[in-house]
């Protein structure tokens, strides 16, 4: 495999938890939100990174701690081979031409005083890329068809535009300097279904034409099947399991996994035939020892309050589980079963 | 090939007496750019103990829709046509006064966003016990302080000690809807509690007084998967155990497929098809429909996902055709002469259903007969469900 675009060491980010000055003068310790705990992880050139979890499991946090939107607590971040974590700010600029972000909610993060073309040609602007002015316009022209809308959306405000459009423009300012990476962080969330499989195709289609990664941040596994080479399942800032699409949705390992696949509301499904998990993400302060996912887990026991290494179950499929070995369950679709009962 | 059914057959007879029916109803907003028909001559039934799902995308004018069932709808928005009849009742007509008597009383309602259903300076159990009281559901009403002007200075937060039987119902409504510690919970308040439990809070206060049916407007949306199938299993159980008509609005199909009975579908403001859980998913009519479906995301393979192209219309002026056309692709002359009615299925030759499946569509006109779309050109990707679940649901039903 080529070199990763982007790779983790035990990445960390924990957020001091605001108290009251009273408290902070009369306790010692001071707590902590560890949003991402720990994470090893490497996306390789012109794949779709599917990351998952429920909402409060770090994902978006990763996602902005990868492109240094925020300052990692622990750990290195390397991309394209270089490490990143610790550059400074104007390093850091030169670098944001080649990663690019397209955020949950198109109209708060498109600027509602410009016009569609200003808005996209600013990162031109910013990055300086292109002589002059009309030259950046032409570019502004390509990228506008690009993304399936045409010029007479150039000249009209975000308001004017319906959500699937506000999010093609979003897409179009990110493809503007031809980055590598993109980190859509819910690009499609707050869309409708018919509008998300319009953007999931624009998306797909500008990844071929770009050579673009694209790490893809979604709280619906069904949408990250249909786009993702590889996915992440996370949990309470750690990642559950990792490998290629079929082996996560097809021969997953990890309880969690089993679970969340379990929730999801299916066609061809009925209510009353499906496992659900009990109880709530617990608290991120003060998440549970060794597997964060114990406390819900019908499988757990004692051992799995200790600490434990995550498990190889082929070059690509990592599960962080101290119930799985590769000996006992390697690559079949057992678990299903240990996992009836707990209605 | 032939094509094996989405969910399991399963046959529908009208098991009760009609609760609410829904006659033409119509709601109008008056805004600068002109009249916005947000819901045009819709009409709906909702039996006894049934579920009736309405799903469309957003702007069909599915929450207005239910706003509108309440009477709920404020200025600009007007009810121009149409009556709601709730128990023989028509709400449209229907005073104020005797408006608050159905409203959590016997028509309970459940929002998307729990954080703004729920006030934030009482605590839960105050709240669910003012619902209580304010139809004097366990012999205990508002104080005439409470209802003066005098409101605003009057205490409210001892309700546990001066009205001990609500407060007691709203504990044990807030252990119904499976909240831990429900003593100690329904003493905290809001912020306190996580999206699934503000959720299950305001489930309780809109079952508190055993309403006879309860609208819910995407119920699950704002939540994860895992608390989203938690809630669904919440709101069947309880349907099942009090007998309640539910109205379930959302944009999931996959939700309206696991818990309804019957499913009408929205589009710009209308309903475009109506029928039965298994005939809308084993059986789409309208084009729309059939979009709707093939846009979904499937979790069991990986599919190209088709796409329709455009969005849903504008609703002011809207021209007097088929208001799909423009994005169908079976859309031909006939489609632009004027809006289609409902036409019934007359290829459906079950004789059990008891209700008729219809659709807005002129492809069904039987005066004008045209080639019906043909189901398994646009569902080739249907074959039975993944192992896994397969594998659970033996063991289960065992």
């Amino acid at each position: 495999m080529s070199d990763p675009v982007i790779e983790t060491r035990d990445l960390k980010k924990h957020f001091p938890v605001q108290t009251g000055l009273i408290e902070q003068l009369l306790t010692r310790n001071k707590q902590w939100v560890k949003a991402v705990d720990g994470v090893d992880l490497e996306i390789y050139p012109q794949e779709i990174f599917g990351l998952v979890g429920e909402s409060g499991s770090g994902k978006s946090t990763l996602g902005m701690v990868l492109l240094q939107l925020l300052e990692p607590t622990a750990g290195e971040v390397y991309f394209q081979g270089e490490r990143i974590d610790d550059n400074t700010e104007d390093e850091m600029r030169e670098l944001r031409k080649e990663m690019q972000i397209i955020f949950q909610d198109p109209a708060s993060s498109l600027n509602p005083r410009r016009r569609i073309r200003d808005i996209v040609r600013r990162p031109l602007e910013v990055h300086d890329l292109y002589e002059s002015t009309e030259k950046r316009n032409e570019r502004v022209d390509q990228l506008i068809q690009e993304v399936q809308l045409n010029e007479d959306h150039l000249d009209r405000f975000p308001h004017e535009l319906s959500g699937g459009q506000q999010q093609r423009v979003a897409i179009a300012r990110a493809l503007s300097v031809e980055p590598n990476l993109i980190v859509a962080d819910e690009a499609v969330s707050a869309l409708d279904v018919n509008v998300q499989a319009q953007i999931l195709n624009l998306l797909e289609e500008i990844k071929q034409k770009y050579d673009l990664t694209i790490l893809f941040i979604a709280h619906d596994l069904s949408l990250v099947r249909q786009i993702s080479d590889r996915v992440g399942v996370m949990y309470l800032g750690e990642l559950m399991e990792v490998g290629t699409d079929d082996e996560v949705f097809d021969q997953y390992q990890h309880p969690y996994t089993n679970a969340l696949l379990e929730s999801v509301p299916k066609i061809s499904d009925n209510l009353n035939e499906r496992a659900v998990i009990e109880g709530e993400v617990p608290s991120p302060i003060n998440p549970p020892s060794g597997c964060k996912f114990r406390t819900r887990c019908p499988l757990a026991s004692e051992e799995c309050a200790s600490e434990f290494e995550a498990r190889e179950f082929s070059a690509t499929h990592s599960v962080n589980c101290i119930k799985r070995s590769k000996a006992e369950h390697g690559g079949s679709k057992t678990l299903v079963k240990e996992y009836s009962g707990s209605r | 090939m032939s094509r094996e059914p989405t969910v399991t057959p399963t046959s529908y007879t009208k098991k009760h007496m009609t609760l609410l029916n829904v006659n033409g109803l119509s709601t109008e907003f008056e805004t600068d750019e002109g009249t916005v028909n947000a819901v045009q001559n819709v009409d709906l039934e909702v039996g006894e103990g049934e579920t009736l799902g309405v799903v469309g995308e957003s702007g069909s004018g599915k929450s207005v829709t239910a706003l509108s069932i309440m009477n709920l709808v404020d200025s600009p928005g007007e009810i121009t046509d149409g009556e709601v009849l709730f128990k023989g009742r028509d709400l449209v007509a229907e005073d104020e006064q005797s408006l608050q008597d159905i409203w959590g009383n016997e028509i309970g309602m459940i929002f998307q966003d729990p954080s703004n259903a729920l006030n934030p300076v009482y605590t839960v159990g105050e709240q669910i016990s003012e619902t209580l009281r304010a139809h004097n559901f366990c012999g205990e009403d508002i104080g005439r302080l409470e209802q003066s002007f005098l409101e605003l200075i009057v205490p409210r937060r001892d309700s546990k000690k001066r009205n001990p039987k609500s407060w007691d119902r709203a504990v044990d409504l807030l252990e119904a809807t499976g909240i831990p510690d429900p003593e100690e919970r329904a003493e905290e308040f809001p912020h306190q509690y996580s999206g699934g439990m503000k959720q299950r809070a305001a489930i309780a206060q809109a079952i508190a007084c055993e309403p006879d049916l309860v609208i819910a407007d995407e119920p699950t949306t704002a939540l994860d998967v895992t608390i989203e199938s938690q809630i669904l299993d919440l709101l069947d159980d309880l349907q099942q155990n009090m007998g309640m008509g539910m109205i379930l609005i959302t944009h999931d199909l996959a939700v309206v497929s696991e818990v309804c009975d019957r499913v009408a579908v929205m589009y710009a403001g209308q309903i475009v098809e109506n029928g039965t859980r298994d005939q809308i998913f084993n059986d789409p009519k309208h084009p729309y429909t059939q979009s709707l479906i093939r846009s979904i995301p499937e979790i069991d393979r990986k599919k190209s996902i088709q796409v329709t192209e455009g969005q849903v219309p504008n609703l002011i002026d809207m021209p007097d055709e088929c208001y799909f056309a423009p994005r169908c692709e079976y859309a031909h002359e006939a489609c632009y002469v004027q809006n289609p009615r409902m036409y019934n299925d007359e290829h459906n030759d079950d004789a059990q259903d008891a209700t008729s499946h219809e659709a807005r569509c002129v492809l069904y006109d039987p005066e004008n007969p045209h080639d019906v779309p043909n189901v398994e050109d646009i569902q080739p990707q249907v074959d039975s469900p993944a192992p896994p679940v397969d594998g659970v649901s033996e063991e289960r039903g065992s």
